[in-house]
C-alpha cells in the first residue's frame, strides 16, 4: 500500500533530521567544551595507613565535586586521578610516576612519612607541584621549591601542648607518653624541649610500640610521678585505649593530645575516661567556626559523618589549589612556578582557616615558616565532650 | 624522686599483671594454632585473623545488634567458629599436592581476604567495643587490676582446663590426640582423619575468637591487626614447645611479659625487635622451647 | 618493570624453598640489605652507586652464612618463624639506626645510575639492565638445578635425613642455597633502589617477604619460569582497578586463593604442562594418527 510507505518515508527523514542535528549539537559542543583539568591524588587507601589517606581523599573528592558545580575553574572542569599506593612507598614512586606522566597540573598527597620522601623525590625531579602531608621531619633533600607542607612540622603541636599546659593549667610538673613511631619519637623530644623552655619540669617521659595491647606500666610509672598534666602523643587508635587504661590506673591529671590522635573516633575509644580531655588540633566537625560550617554540612549530607580534621586538610588541599589555578590563564603541568608564587604570596581563605605560605627556603626546605599551610597561631584547642571535639573554654597563646 | 627500688618492686608486680594478662590472649592464640598444626602439621597463617574476627564479629553483636554480652559473646563465636570450618572445607581441604607448607600458603591467602573484607565491611576506623562489666578496677595494695583484666585471666583458665577435659575425657578430644601422634594407627581404629582436621580448624577458629572478644574491649579492633597477631602466636607456641598445650600457655605468658618488660625498659622502636631476639635466642639455644619438645634437627 | 625486579628475588626464594625445601621468610631482609648498599655507599660515602651491587651481594651472602649455619639445621615451622624473626629484627634495626639507614624513612634522593654513558634514569634503558640481570641470574638457576646439585636439592628436599645417610652434604648444601637466594635477593634489591632512587625499611618488611612466598607458590614451587610468572601476579593483580582499591583487595586475596587451591603445581606448572604436551603431540604424531585412524 502506498500510504503506509510513505508514513514510514516521512518518519525515517523525521529520524534522520533528528540524528543529524543531534549529532551537530554534540560536534559543536565538544569543540566548544574545554578540556578538564587533571589534578592527581596519591594516597594510602589500603593498608595500614588507610585511615589517614582514605578521609583525606573524601575531602578533596567532595571539594572536587563541588567546584565542578559551580562551573569548574574558569569554565574547566576538575579530573581527579586517584591512585592506592596501599601503604608502600614503592607504589608511592610508580604512582606518582604515572601521574605525572598522565599530565597532572599538580600531585595531592601523599600524606604520611615514609611515603612522602620518595613521592617528592619524583615530583621534584619532574619539577610539579605538590602538595604533602607530612608533620615529622622527612630527609630534607627530597623537598623542592614546588613542595607545599601541610600540616605543620611538628614542632608546632608539642609547642602548643606545652603552652595550654603552662597558660591555662599552671602546670609545674608535666609528663608525656609517645608512641614509638617517627611522629611519635619526633614530638615526644619537642615536647620535652619545650616544657622546659616554658619552665616547666619534665618528671616523666613514656614510650609505648603502636602494636601494644596493655599500657599499664607505662601509666604506673606516670603516676607515680605525679604531673600536673600528661601529653598523650601516642599516634592513632592506641591514644584513646591508652586513656582509658590512664583513667583505671588512677592517672587523674589533666590529658593534652594533638594532631596525631586528633581524631573524635580515637578519642570516643577511651569512652568517659576521654572526658575533659584536650587536644591541639585545627578543626571540629561537631563544633565548626561559623567559615567552617557550610563545609561540615555539605560532608554530613555526602558521606553521613562529622567530618574530621583529615577530611578538611583534604577539603581544603583541593580548595587552596582551585584557588591558584583560578588565577592562571591556562594551567598545565608546567604552571608549578606559578602556582606557587601565587601560594606564596597571598592569604587564602580556605574551609578551615586562612593560609599563609612562606617564601621557600633552600637552606632548611622544611622550615616551618615557609611553605607550610598551618602556623603556630592556626592550633585550636578542643575539649572531648560525649566523645567530640568542642572549642575549648580557654585559648592560650604563648 | 623516688628511690629507684622502690619504683621498680611496685612496677615489677604490675608488670608482671600486665605480662599475664596479655599473655594470656596470646596464650590462646598459641593454643588454637597448636591445635591446627598438630591436627594437620599446617602453619596457621590466619590464626591472628580469626582474633580479628572474633573482635568483629563481637562488635557487630554488641554494638550494631544492641545484643547483651552472653548472646554477643555466643554470636561471635559461633559465626567465627563456623568460618574456620568453610576455611578448612572450601580452602585447605581441596588443595591437594602441596604438602604442609603448601596448604599454609592458602592461609595466607585467607590472612589477606580477611584483612581486605574486614576493611571493606566495617571501614578503617577503629571501632570500641564495651568492657563486658563496667566499674572500678581492684586494687592489690599498689597494683591496679581492671575488670576486663580479671575476665580475661579468668576465662583462659576455664578455657585451658576444659580443653584439658576434653583431650583426656572426651571421645573426640581422645580421638584427635591419637590421629595427631599417630594418624596411621588412627585410621585403623576407625577415627577420621580427615574429620579430626575440621575440628581442630573449628576448636582453633573458637579459641581466636574468644581471644579477639576478650581483648576488644581493651584495645578496639581494626582491619589490619590480624598478622601481628598470627606472628604473636606462633612465637608463643614455639617459646613454650610447639605441639604442647601447656607449652602454649606458657609460651603466652612468657611473651607477654617479655613485651611488658621491653615496655618498661626500652624507650625507643628496638621495644618490638625484643621478642623476636629473644626467639631467635630461643632457636639457637634450645628450639624444644620452654617445656623441651622435641625438635628434629638436620 | 617491576615484575623484573621482584622475579629476581623471587627465582632465589624459589630455589631455596621449591628446589630445596627450606621455607624463609627473610628474602625481603635480604633484598633491603641490596637496596642500602648502593644508598649508604653513595649518599654517605660519595662513592659510585655500582659499588652498591657487589658490595650489597657480599654482605648478603655474609650475613646468610652467618646466620643461616645454625638456623637451616630447623626444619618447617621453626624455620618460618626463625626468618620471620630475622626479618623484623633486620627491619627494626634498619629503622633505628637513623645516622647510618636514614631512619624510619630510609634514605632518599639516591644517585641514579649510569652505563657507559647511558643514562638509566631513563626507564626503558634501565628496563633493558634489569632485564639482563635478571636472565643472567636465570641461567645460573637454570644451570644450578639441571646440574647434580640438582638431584641433591631434590633428595633435600623429599627426605633430609635420607639424603645425608646416601651422602649429600647436606647442612653444607642447605647453606650454600640459603646464600645463594640471599645474594639473588641482594640483587633485586639493588636495583629497586636504583630504579626508585630510594631505600628505606619499610619497603623490606616481613610483609614483602610474605609477598615472596605467594610469589612463589602462584609460580609454581619447582618452576623457574613459574618465578617470573608469581611476580608477574603478585605485583600486577593488586593494581588492576586503581578505581575501586578495597575491591582490589578482595579481587587479589579471592584470585590467589582460587590459584593455590585448585592450581597446586601453580601457573608456572600449568604452562609447563601445557607445554609438555605440546612437544608430546609434535615428537609422536605418527601414533596419534594411528590412533585416530584405528577409531
Amino acid at each position: 500500500m502506498k500510504r503506509p510507505r510513505r508514513v514510514m518515508l516521512i518518519a525515517g527523514a523525521l529520524v534522520a533530521i533528528a540524528l543529524l542535528t543531534t549529532l551537530a549539537t554534540m560536534a559543536t559542543a565538544s569543540s566548544t567544551a574545554k578540556p578538564p583539568i587533571k589534578v592527581g591524588v596519591e594516597m594510602p587507601n589500603t593498608g595500614p595507613l588507610a585511615v589517614i589517606g582514605i578521609n583525606e581523599k573524601n575531602g578533596i573528592v567532595l571539594a572536587a565535586r563541588q567546584i565542578n558545580a559551580k562551573g569548574g575553574i574558569n569554565g574547566r572542569k576538575i579530573a581527579l586521578e586517584i591512585l592506592d599506593d596501599q601503604s608502600s612507598p614503592t607504589n608511592a614512586v610508580t604512582n606518582t610516576t604515572k601521574l605525572i606522566a598522565d599530565g597532572s597540573v599538580a600531585i595531592l598527597g601523599p600524606n604520611a612519612g615514609p611515603l612522602v620522601a620518595p613521592s617528592s623525590a619524583v615530583a621534584v625531579r619532574n619539577n610539579v607541584l605538590q602538595f604533602v602531608g607530612s608533620a615529622s621531619d622527612v630527609t630534607g633533600t627530597t623537598a623542592g621549591p614546588l613542595t607545599f607542607f601541610w600540616p605543620p612540622h611538628l614542632g608546632i603541636w608539642s609547642r602548643a601542648m606545652a603552652c595550654y599546659m603552662k597558660a591555662t593549667l599552671h602546670a609545674k610538673t608535666v609528663a608525656g607518653i609517645n608512641s614509638t613511631d617517627p611522629a611519635g619519637l619526633q614530638t615526644g623530644k619537642q615536647f620535652k624541649t619545650w616544657a622546659e623552655k616554658f619552665g616547666m619540669q619534665v618528671v616523666d617521659s613514656e614510650a609505648v610500640d603502636l602494636t601494644a595491647t596493655d599500657t599499664s606500666v607505662q601509666w604506673t610509672k606516670i603516676r607515680q610521678a605525679h604531673p600536673d598534666a600528661v601529653a598523650n602523643m601516642i599516634t592513632g587508635a592506641l591514644a584513646g585505649t591508652a586513656t582509658k587504661t590512664a583513667r583505671t590506673l588512677g592517672v587523674d591529671a589533666p590529658m593534652i593530645g594533638y594532631q596525631a590522635n586528633a581524631q573524635p573516633a580515637v578519642w570516643k575509644l577511651g569512652g568517659t575516661a576521654s572526658e575533659g580531655a584536650v587536644i591541639s588540633t585545627t578543626f571540629s566537625g561537631t563544633d565548626p567556626t561559623a567559615g567552617q560550617k557550610t563545609f561540615a554540612r555539605t560532608f554530613l549530607k555526602n558521606y553521613g559523618t562529622t567530618p574530621d580534621t583529615y577530611n578538611a586538610f583534604g577539603y581544603d588541599w583541593m580548595n587552596v589549589l582551585a584557588y591558584a589555578l583560578k588565577r592562571i590563564p591556562n594551567p598545565t603541568a608546567k604552571s608549578g612556578p606559578a602556582i606557587a608564587k601565587i601560594l606564596e604570596s597571598k592569604k587564602i581563605v580556605g574551609a578551615m582557616q586562612t593560609y599563609r605560605f612562606g617564601k621557600y627556603s633552600s637552606v632548611n626546605p622544611q622550615n616551618s615558616a615557609t611553605h607550610t599551610a598551618v602556623g603556630k597561631n592556626d592550633v585550636v584547642f578542643m575539649t572531648v565532650k560525649d566523645g567530640e571535639f568542642y572549642h575549648s573554654a580557654k585559648q592560650p597563646t604563648c | 624522686m623516688t628511690p629507684i627500688l622502690a619504683v621498680s618492686t611496685v612496677t615489677l608486680e604490675q608488670l608482671a599483671v600486665s605480662g599475664l594478662v596479655i599473655g594470656c590472649i596470646y596464650a590462646l592464640a598459641g593454643l588454637g594454632f597448636n591445635a591446627i598444626f598438630n591436627a594437620t602439621g599446617i602453619i596457621n597463617f590466619a590464626q591472628g585473623d580469626f582474633l580479628v574476627l572474633g573482635g568483629f564479629f563481637f562488635y557487630a553483636g554488641s554494638a550494631t545488634f544492641h545484643l547483651p554480652l552472653i548472646p554477643a559473646v555466643l554470636f561471635s563465636l559461633v559465626i567465627v567458629s563456623a568460618i574456620g570450618a568453610f576455611v578448612q572445607l572450601a580452602i585447605v581441604r581441596p588443595g591437594r599436592g602441596s604438602g604442609h607448607i603448601g596448604r599454609g600458603a592458602s592461609l595466607i591467602g585467607v590472612s589477606l581476604l580477611v584483612t581486605a573484607v574486614t576493611a571493606d565491611v566495617w571501614g578503617v576506623n577503629p571501632l570500641p567495643v564495651r568492657e563486658f562489666t563496667p566499674g572500678k578496677p581492684y586494687f592489690l595494695g599498689e597494683v591496679v587490676i581492671t575488670r576486663q583484666q580479671v575476665w580475661i585471666v579468668g576465662v583462659t583458665l576455664v578455657v585451658v582446663i576444659a580443653l584439658q577435659l576434653f583431650f583426656q575425657r572426651t571421645t573426640a578430644g581422645i580421638a584427635m590426640r591419637a590421629a595427631s601422634l599417630n594418624p596411621d594407627a588412627a585410621r585403623g581404629v576407625g577415627v577420621s582423619v580427615q574429620r579430626m582436621a575440621l575440628f581442630a580448624f573449628i576448636l582453633a577458629a573458637a579459641l581466636g575468637s574468644i581471644g579477639g572478644i576478650l581483648i576488644t574491649p581493651l584495645t578496639s579492633v581494626s582491619y589490619n591487626t590480624g598478622f601481628a597477631l598470627t606472628i604473636k602466636g606462633f612465637t608463643a607456641a614455639i617459646l613454650g614447645g610447639l605441639g604442647s598445650m601447656y607449652g602454649a600457655v606458657v609460651g603466652g605468658v612468657t611473651l607477654g611479659l617479655i613485651e611488658s618488660l621491653s615496655a618498661a625498659y626500652i624507650t625507643s622502636g628496638y621495644q618490638q625487635a625484643v621478642p623476636m631476639a629473644v626467639l631467635i635466642l630461643v632457636f639457637l639455644l634450645r628450639p624444644g622451647g620452654i617445656l623441651g619438645t622435641s625438635v628434629s634437627r638436620v | 618493570m617491576l615484575i623484573v625486579i621482584n622475579a629476581c628475588v623471587t627465582l632465589g626464594l624459589t630455589l631455596l624453598f621449591g628446589f630445596a625445601g627450606q621455607i624463609s621468610l627473610a628474602q625481603a631482609a635480604f633484598m633491603g640489605v641490596g637496596a642500602f648498599a648502593p644508598a649508604i655507599l653513595a649518599i654517605k660515602h660519595g662513592l659510585s652507586p655500582w659499588w652498591g651491587l657487589p658490595v650489597g651481594i657480599v654482605i648478603a651472602t655474609v650475613v646468610a652464612v652467618l646466620i643461616g649455619a645454625p638456623v637451616l639445621r630447623l626444619e618447617g615451622l621453626y624455620l618460618a618463624m626463625a626468618t620471620t624473626a630475622l626479618n623484623i629484627v633486620m627491619v627494626v634495626v634498619a629503622e633505628q639506626l637513623t645516622a647510618i639507614t636514614g631512619g624510619p624513612f630510609g634514605l632518599a634522593g639516591l644517585h641514579p645510575l649510569s652505563l657507559f654513558g647511558w643514562d638509566l634514569l631513563n626507564v626503558s634503558h634501565f628496563y633493558y639492565v634489569v632485564l639482563f640481570a635478571f636472565l643472567l641470574l636465570y641461567l645460573l638457576a637454570h644451570r644450578l638445578v639441571h646440574s647434580p646439585i640438582g638431584g641433591m636439592l631434590a633428595a633435600l628436599r623429599h627426605d633430609p635425613r635420607a639424603a645425608a645417610l646416601a651422602g649429600v652434604p647436606v647442612p653444607v648444601l642447605k647453606v650454600k642455597v640459603f646464600a645463594i637466594s640471599a645474594a639473588f635477593s641482594a640483587v633485586g634489591g639493588f636495583f629497586l633502589a636504583e630504579y626508585l632512587l630510594l631505600a628505606s625499611p619499610e619497603q623490606y618488611s616481613i610483609v614483602q617477604s610474605l609477598y615472596f612466598l605467594l610469589m612463589v607458590v602462584v609460580g609454581g614451587t619447582r618452576s623457574l619460569p613459574g618465578a617470573v610468572i608469581g611476580a608477574a601476579f603478585v605485583t600486577v593483580v593488586p593494581q588492576l582497578l586503581p578505581d575501586l582499591p578495597r575491591e582490589q583487595q578482595i579481587l587479589f586475596a579471592a584470585s590467589y586463593l582460587v590459584i593455590v587451591v585448585f592450581v597446586p603445581d601453580g601457573l608456572g606448572g600449568v604452562i609447563s604442562s601445557i607445554w609438555k604436551r605440546v612437544r608430546a603431540s609434535f615428537a609422536e604424531p605418527s601414533s596419534t594418527a594411528e590412533r585416530s585412524a584405528g577409531g
